[in-house]
């Protein structure tokens, strides 16, 4: 068995069957020579025989490990675990077809009280050491060990309360190295060497990603979406690198073309000194495009090339997530882009065009789309917006108020349609988005997972509404300087971020000269004798997460 | 401990307390097996006891150590206020909203816990019969983060519109300021390693000196820049007032961690010729 090494200058492709579907994108975007952290793949052949407890397989997993390691050191120059420049690598999971969130991950592995100190000495930031300790030790408890998270996530609670922060992100490096210590002392009788050990760290880390395959979960979902027969998932272990280590670094997320629209310009959300789970999120609200560009200048250049350089590679729109570390870039995934049927349309034409794809692939790719879900929708009467945020999925809905899931859902039972005001976008308010005719937020990104829902379920969505400000007790928002009530009639704009008081009339139109351009190529390819195959293009694009 | 450590364990005292947690574990467990073995093999009391005293005396000789972590702590203490105030400063350039309040309140909190660090650093400092330079250097961090705390006070009142360029010399000093924290972090985890470490240890941490004291020269231009815009702009009072004293409170941080590095360098050198 040979680990598959990403990052040493081959440009050989590897199939998502035999590394996963992750890796072999990673592997394809490093070929190109594109910048992606390195990292080394066991393939997902050995998976079955690791669970098996085979002998060769556990003699291969170790050898597999060790000669991984070495060359991630070689690759960054650092030393896993060490005191003076430490390696901290990132254990995931990836199978030949996504399965988001039901295989296991594990960051900051290798994060040693050594390598913390190591850490400090090399970026100078105590915070950041102390937050990658601490995230380590949640990460590893709950994943490898089986510990509830529940003890872990009481007592960072209540140092939160403690040191009167608003949440983990407010609390300073001195509150973060006890919280380290305390959750140290809280797993004390479940180390037996491993919180000192990169090594161990990184074996048992391993093995419980191979284990999350068989978890009860995991085993449902493939049956459920019918994918029995997947041989197992690959690991890929990866060097971390740390978007929140100041203003000249961050983390971001960034399509290749509008996904809301279909737009032919990037859509790029950068949280700077964060690290990714903080814009896929939805707690932060991004920076825009033109602070990225006064910040970074260089790194907004390169960015929009390598955008454009995946489009081509990978023929489709791409939805990328990248991490800026001391103003280095650093892709870290690309998939292709979920959007919304309009946007499914107008990428098609644009597309083919551009000579990217011909009209029967662009045909394939429209095929599934709700044909209803293409009308173009703008209000009769707009005058002057109550507030205006930013757009996240286009369209126009008009609803009564609601300010959680539950009141949306009860509104929305009653025959009455709905528009969801929350806070920011949490995935936990997906119950919310299906029933609701709109979504409005106060932070959040375009790119936060759930603006993407919204767009894949074709709701106009608008995020970043610094202007909307929810009291929950009293069942009222402020927009700007207007009360709402729960229950009052409001109107979204979603292509403009524009939100206006009242009951607003809805004028619908049909993109017809798109529509007779895909009725062109039909004609072309029926008379050329060519059938072509129902797809759903949100379906195509599984999320990788 | 009364042979290897009389004046610096008093009667009563945790060990942990005295030594660190991870100190006293790896000393107990080293007692325990040095024990072990000697009962095992019929070694000699008296050959036992030596040896777990030479191992206390090993552990309190890293008693620098332990003070060392202490001006760490402050040090990453300075560092968040530091960072802080720069996410301030970018946010009003580019024109988000940016709670003033919220930061000097933040700034207070870590400067009341820093103060109380420093009280018991003294008090160890004392105890263990520290070198001064430790005790120095101490005092250096903390007034740096009163001279941060200071700063971010006054960024909490600056106006909502200040004009870009007076923006962009602020945002340069404050890129100084977290320059110089981290240059001392970096050097007091290098200098940690120095009595048992290599010469790449004594490298990293008098280079850390160089970048303090370059920190120090980049603040000083950058706030002569902000004083020239400041007396050829023709801002009004609020605004000219807010931003000379912003500056001059960052540019005083910067100048008390150079002093830091002075004494760092001494502490380094003397090590070294120890």
């Amino acid at each position: 068995m040979h680990i598959v090494r990403i990052g040493d200058g081959s440009a050989k492709h590897h199939s998502a069957d035999s590394i996963g579907n992750k890796a072999a994108n990673l592997a394809r975007m490093a070929a190109l020579g594109l910048p992606v952290p390195p990292a080394f793949v066991l393939p997902v052949k050995l998976c079955a025989a690791v669970l098996a407890g085979d002998a060769h397989a556990e003699r291969d997993l170790r050898h597999g490990l060790k000669d991984g390691i070495a060359f991630l050191e070689a690759a960054t120059g650092k030393r896993f675990g060490d005191r003076r420049n430490p390696l901290l690598v990132s254990v995931r999971s990836g199978a030949a077809r996504s399965m988001p969130g039901m295989l296991e991950t594990v960051l900051d592995v290798g994060c040693t009280l050594s390598a913390v100190h190591g850490l400090i000495r090399a970026t100078g930031r105590p915070r950041l050491a102390w937050d990658c300790r601490r995230r380590f030790i949640e990460s590893y408890a709950e994943t490898v060990l089986g510990i509830d998270p529940a003890s872990l996530a009481a007592r960072l609670n209540e140092l939160i309360a403690d040191e009167q922060a608003s949440s983990d992100r407010d609390l300073d490096s001195e509150a973060l190295e006890r919280l380290a210590g305390a959750q140290r002392a809280l797993i004390d009788d479940d180390d037996d060497g491993w919180l000192e050990d990169a090594a161990a760290q990184l074996d048992s880390a391993a093995r419980a990603v191979y284990r999350s395959w068989i978890s009860e979960r995991a085993q449902t979902y493939r049956r459920l979406q019918q994918l029995d027969d997947l041989r197992g998932t690959a690991v890929t272990v990866q060097a971390m690198v740390f978007g929140n280590g100041g203003l000249s670094s961050g983390a971001g997320v960034a399509f290749s073309r509008d996904p809301s629209t279909g737009l032919p310009k990037p859509m790029i959300d950068l949280v700077l000194d964060a690290q990714g789970e903080d814009v896929v999120s939805g707690r932060r609200t991004p920076d825009t495009e033109q602070t990225i560009a006064r910040v970074l200048p260089a790194v907004a250049t390169e960015l929009a090339g390598i955008l454009k350089q995946l489009e081509r590679e990978f023929g489709d729109v791409q939805d990328i997530e990248f991490t800026i570390e001391d103003g280095k870039l650093w892709i870290l995934q690309t998939r292709t882009a979920k959007r919304t049927p309009r946007a499914a349309l107008r990428i098609a034409i644009d597309l083919v065009q551009e000579g990217l794809i011909a009209p029967k692939e662009a045909l394939q790719r429209i095929d599934g789309i709700d044909m209803a879900a293409l009308d173009l929708t703008r209000l009769a009467d707009t005058g002057q917006p109550a507030i205006t945020g930013i757009g996240a999925s286009g369209g126009i809905a008009v609803g009564r108020a609601a300010f959680d899931s539950a009141s949306a859902q009860r509104l929305a039972e009653s025959g009455e349609p709905v528009i969801l005001l929350r806070p920011d976008t949490s995935t936990a308010d997906v119950a919310g988005f299906a029933v609701a005719a709109g979504i409005v937020t106060a932070v959040g990104a375009r790119t936060a997972h759930a603006a993407l829902v919204a767009r894949q379920m074709g709701r106009p969505c608008i995020v970043g509404c610094a202007g909307l400000v929810i009291d929950s007790n009293t069942d009222r928002a402020m927009l700007g300087s207007s009360a709402v009530s729960a229950g009052d009639w409001i109107a979204i704009d979603g292509d403009s971020g524009r939100i206006y008081l009242g009951k607003r009339e809805i004028i619908v139109s049909r993109p017809d000269a798109e529509l007779a351009e895909i009725e062109g190529w039909r004609s072309n390819n029926h008379g050329k004798g060519h059938g072509h195959h129902r797809t759903d293009p949100a379906s195509q694009h599984p999320a990788s997460h | 401990m009364r042979n290897a450590a009389p004046t610096r364990i008093g009667f009563g005292e945790r060990l942990d307390q005295a030594l660190g947690r991870d100190a006293a574990v790896e000393f107990l467990k080293t007692a325990m097996r040095v024990s072990t073995e000697a009962l095992r093999e019929g070694r000699s009391v008296r050959l036992v006891r030596d040896q777990i005293e030479a191992e206390l005396v090993r552990h309190l000789e890293r008693v620098d150590s332990t003070l060392l972590a202490i001006i760490l702590r402050q040090a990453g203490l300075a560092n968040d206020i530091a960072a802080g105030l720069a996410y301030h400063i970018a946010a009003l350039q580019a024109g988000r909203s940016s709670d003033g309040k919220a930061l000097a309140a933040r700034a207070s909190r870590i400067e009341q816990k820093a103060d109380r660090i420093a009280i018991e650093a003294r008090k160890e400092v004392t105890r263990l019969n520290a070198r001064p330079v430790i005790e120095q250097m101490m005092d250096r961090v903390e007034q740096a983060i009163d001279e941060l705390e200071q700063a971010a006070f006054i960024a909490s009142l600056l106006p909502e519109a200040v004009a870009p360029a007076l923006l962009e010399a602020l945002a340069g000093l404050c890129g100084s300021s977290v320059s110089a924290l981290q240059a001392t972090a970096s050097g007091v985890a290098a200098a940690a390693e120095v009595p048992d470490g290599q010469r790449v240890d004594s490298e990293d941490a008098l280079a850390c000196v160089v970048r303090l004291i370059d920190a120090e020269h980049s603040a000083d231009l950058r706030e002569r820049e902000v004083t020239a815009q400041v007396l050829t702009g023709g801002f009004d009072v609020a605004t000219s007032l807010a931003v000379l004293e912003l500056a001059r409170a960052i540019e005083r941080a910067t100048d008390r961690l150079a002093g830091f590095g002075h004494l760092l360098r001494r502490y380094i050198i003397s090590d070294l010729l120890a």
